[in-house]
This record gives structure tokens, sequence and C-alpha cells, in this order.
């Protein structure tokens, strides 16, 4: 046995450090390659993704944003020309190299996508399904968890005198408050969100951003966004990401306000 | 120059026009001719009864043995080709999504399947039939009109699936589903009117064959009792009726093929009213 060296405490430390990261970290991303064909969209992503605070994904179009936050939950699967490697720690599961129940990791993750898509069912039901997908059969806990979600996206008072109607025949900015309500209902632990404003009026859009405020409280929230001062507003961390490759990340006072790199300046330029 | 264009505008309004109409007028005249030739001999008994001893001759009678032969024929066809087709169709949009080379190469087997003369059907049909030792039947006569319908119904519910957007099996997946659960609960929801228009389709097409049944279903005077007995069926008694010398026994054949316009008629509007009921629930 050798003695410990000075050298070795440092290690040490450094495992520690790295431990409480990881500790505080909901979803921890190792080397991250995804090609289409010959053209690398993700190259050797390393990023940590903090508990309960709000990332920021930040970029030009095309720079591989949404890519990412598709690989995190495995939804790369529907696209045949994306060769994903490396791992994504959920917890202690990696979701890319797991064989046994992706859709129980996918789970852990509600998704929000730019336009919504409610399920062809009724408003109820959207919301119901993923409920008894958890394995919930009592109807009288199904339809308290379906009001209180909706009630938590602040929808329930505009639908509830109609919730066996299409979920069609929503607005799209309520249709996107229920794909957040429906999401919730599965209890996620973390929200990814692919510039979930993006197809929405002011109105809605504030009221998308206020959930997230509260909603970061209890869960991790990873999202797109090609809007700076949302990104401003809601970011605990922002990841500025410039062809496939993690530029700049940190605080989002120090990133936004003292970009680094040339590619963040020029961005943050043609942006405000 | 603007005046060219207001000109050139008005030419292509015209003629685009014009082909659609033309087309419309044709099935119109189509069905004007059907009836007014078989307008005559359209009656009741027509569609109650059996044909007589001498039916063929100008006797006494009507064609329900056809007719039941024709539905019992289509709609067992039609019942085979939903139990293979519905399932090929959501796996080729579920399972298949990520291999778009196979899913191509899937998707031109089957309409080169949809583009065989049924006559060829018919002769495969009549081969397989030989081969199992069974003898022209209504058996024989499904299980060849399904060949031919099997890859209508695959095909057009495919076109439907394949439009729903893929942010809706993310949607889906990312709550828990699982692939077929997908398919199943949410694809097949949101393309059900796709598949009633398959169903449709593939009945129209089941229905109105003459050439697959030819060999396989033979034809009898009697409604069958079993799936072994012979049946007859509409275009095969519109066929002997047509090439009979006899005038009255021509017109009857303009009859029949007046039902089988109208039943072919019933099916899509009724199938459409269905199809609208069930899917409210569905995105535009």
């Amino acid at each position: 046995m050798n003695t410990l060296t000075a050298e070795k405490t440092d290690t040490f430390c450094d495992i520690a450090a790295q431990r409480k990261t990881r500790n505080e970290s909901a979803i921890s991303i190792k080397n991250l390659n995804v090609y289409a064909g010959d053209h690398h969209i993700l190259n050797n992503i390393n990023l940590e993704i903090p508990k309960n605070k709000v990332t920021v994904l930040l970029g030009p179009s095309g720079c591989g944003k949404t890519t990412l936050l598709k690989s995190l939950n495995k939804l790369t699967d529907l696209y045949k020309e994306l060769d994903v490697s490396g791992n994504v720690f959920i917890g202690a599961d990696d979701i890319l190299n797991s064989n046994h129940n992706i859709p129980m990791l996918r789970q852990k993750m509600g998704l929000l996508s730019q336009k919504p898509y409610p399920l062809p069912v009724s408003i109820f039901k959207n919301i119901a399904y993923g409920i008894k997908l958890k394995g919930v059969r009592d109807k009288k806990l199904i339809a308290f968890n379906v009001e209180q979600k909706l009630k938590e996206v602040g929808l329930w008072y505009e639908v509830k005198d109609r919730l066996h109607s299409s979920a069609d025949s929503l607005s799209i900015g309520q249709q996107q408050r229920l794909c957040l309500a429906r999401g919730l209902a599965v209890k996620p632990q973390i929200i990814l969100a692919d510039e979930p404003t993006s197809a929405l009026d002011p109105m809605s859009s504030k009221i998308i951003e206020e959930r997230f405020r509260e909603l970061k409280k209890h869960y991790t929230i990873v999202i797109v966004t090609h809007i700076l001062r949302q990104a401003q507003r809601l970011a605990d961390n922002v990841v500025f990401m410039h062809y496939g490759k993690i530029v700049e990340q940190g605080d989002p006072e120090a990133v936004l306000k003292n970009p680094q790199s040339q590619q963040l300046k020029e961005y943050l330029v043609d942006g405000f | 120059m603007q005046k060219g264009k207001i000109f050139e505008e008005r030419i292509f309004k015209v003629l685009t026009g014009a082909a659609c109409y033309s087309l419309i007028a044709i099935l119109g005249y189509i069905i004007f001719i059907i009836f007014r030739k078989g307008f005559s001999s359209l009656t009741l008994e027509m569609i109650t009864q059996l044909p007589s001893g001498g039916y063929y001759y100008g006797g006494e009678g009507g064609v329900l043995n056809a007719i039941a032969g024709s539905l019992y024929i289509a709609g067992g066809a039609t019942l085979i080709a939903l139990i293979l087709g519905v399932p090929a169709a959501l796996y080729i949009n579920s399972h298949l999504i990520r291999y778009k080379r196979t899913q191509n190469t899937v998707r031109y087997i089957l309409d080169s399947l949809w583009g065989i003369p049924s006559i060829v059907y018919g002769a495969f049909g009549f081969t397989l039939m030989i081969w199992l030792g069974m003898s022209a039947s209504l058996l024989a006569g499904i299980i060849t009109v399904s060949f031919l319908i099997t890859p209508i119904v695959i095909r057009s519910f495919d076109e439907v699936l394949s439009t729903i957007p893929i942010g809706l099996q993310e949607a889906a997946l990312s709550l828990g589903f699982t692939r077929s659960q997908t398919a199943f609960k949410i694809l097949l929801k949101q393309g059900f009117s796709g598949l009633i228009t398959a169903i449709l389709l593939a009945f129209g097409r089941g229905i109105g064959d003459a050439a697959s049944v030819l060999f396989t279903a033979g034809y009898t005077d009697l409604i069958p009792a079993n799936l072994d007995e012979p049946a007859a069926t509409l275009p095969l008694s519109i066929f002997f009726q047509l090439s009979s010398p006899i005038p009255e026994v021509r017109e009857r054949a303009y009859a029949a093929a007046a039902i089988l316009t109208i039943i072919v008629l019933v099916i899509s509007l009724s199938a459409r009213y269905f199809a609208k009921r069930y899917s409210k629930g569905n995105l535009k």
C-alpha cells in the first residue's frame, strides 16, 4: 500500500468534487457524438445538467441544440440518419446504452416540442393516458390528477366544462399548456423543452414562462430557445453551442454579459 | 406583359377545369347509361329472388345469388385484408420509421402488387386452390380476392399514416408509450379516417372484380351456405347476361350493373359518415 501523497490527495479531492457535481446533476452527458451521414451534428459533448435548475441551450440554427435535446430521451431512435454514440446518464441509467425499459426512462422526462402535439383524443384523455401508463387504475385518482395538472398549468378554468371535447378545439397556446400538463402528469424529474414558445402568442408565451419559473423548484428544466431575452429571464445555466460543439457555458450573468468567444459575441450582437 | 399573364391564367383555368369536369361528366354518363338501360328491369324481384331455371333465357327470378355471393366474397376478403393490412401499415410507420430504405422497398413491392392485373391473381388463386385440393368455392374466392386487395388496404392506409407528423410519435414516446402502443393507440386513432378510405377502396375493388373470381369462386344459382360451396358474383352475372342474345336478359345485365353501382355508392357514403364520426378527436 502506498502512502497518501499530496498528489493522491488532490486526486481524491477531484473525485470527491466530481461526485458532488454528479450528485447535483440530473443529466450527465459523456462523449456524446451524433452523426448524420458524414455530417457531425454533435461533436463530443460533455455536459452536466444541474438538478432543479433551468439550463438554456443557445446557439444559431443548425448548431445541434434540438438534436442534443432529442438525444437526452433517445428520440433519436426515430431518425434513421442519426448515428448516436456516447452516454447520457439519467441518475444511474445510461439511456443510450440501456436496453431495459426505455419507455420508463423516457417517463422521467417530459417533452414540450416547438409545436404542440396533443394526442388525437379528448382533453381529459390526453392527460389520463400518461397516468394510466404509470399503472394508475383508480378512476377518481386519475380525475383528481387531471384536474390538478390542468390547474398547475393554468388551464383548468378554461377547459373544465369541455374536458371531453377534442384537444384539437383548443387554441395553440392552450394546446401547448395541455402538452405541459400531460408531460407533468407522468411525474417526470426533468422537462425538455424545444423552443416551447416560438409558435405561441405573447400572452401564452408569458404563461408558459411563468410556469417554468414555478416548475424549476421541483423539476430540472432543459430548454432550447432562440429568444435571448427569454434565456436571460429563465436561465440558471446557459450553454452556448456552435456547429455541434459547446463553446461556452455557465452562469447566465457571466456568459451573456461577458462572452469570451468570438462566436458568442457575434451571436449576441445579432440577437439583440 | 400583364395582359399576357392574365390571358395565360385564363387559358389554364379553362383547361384544368375542363379536364376535371369532363371526368365527372364521363362518370355521370356511365351511371346514366347503366340506369337508363337497366331501369325497366330494376325491380324488387331482381334483388330479392334467386334465378329460376329459365332465368338466363328471359324467365322469372332475380340476381340475389350474385348479390349475396359478391357481398360474402368482398366482405370476407376485406376482413382478411384488414387483419393483415392494418398491422402491416402500422409496422411500416412505427417500427420501420428509422429504416427508410426498407420502408421504401416495402412500399415499392406493395405498389407493384397493387398494379398486378387481377387475372394474374385469379390464375395464382386457381393454382393455389388446386394445390390445396380445393374446388371453386366461396373460400377460394375470398382468399384470391384478399390477395388482390390486401396491398390496397396497406398502401392506402399507409399513405395517410405517413402524413402524421413525427412530433406526435415523439410526444407519445416521451409520455412512456412503447412503439407498439404508439402505433395501436395513437397512429391508428389519428389515421382512422384513412383506414375507412382504405377499406372502402378495397371493398369496391373486391366486389367489382370479375377476373379473380372467374376460376376460383365458380358460379351457382344458389346462395352459398358454406365456405366450400361455389358462389356467384355480380360481375360474372353481368357478364353472362350481357353475352345473351335475348334483349330482355341483356337489359337485366344493366340492372345488375346498377345494383353493383348502388352497393358501392352506399358503402362509400356510409364509410365516409363513419370516418367523420370517429375522427372527431383527431388533429386537423
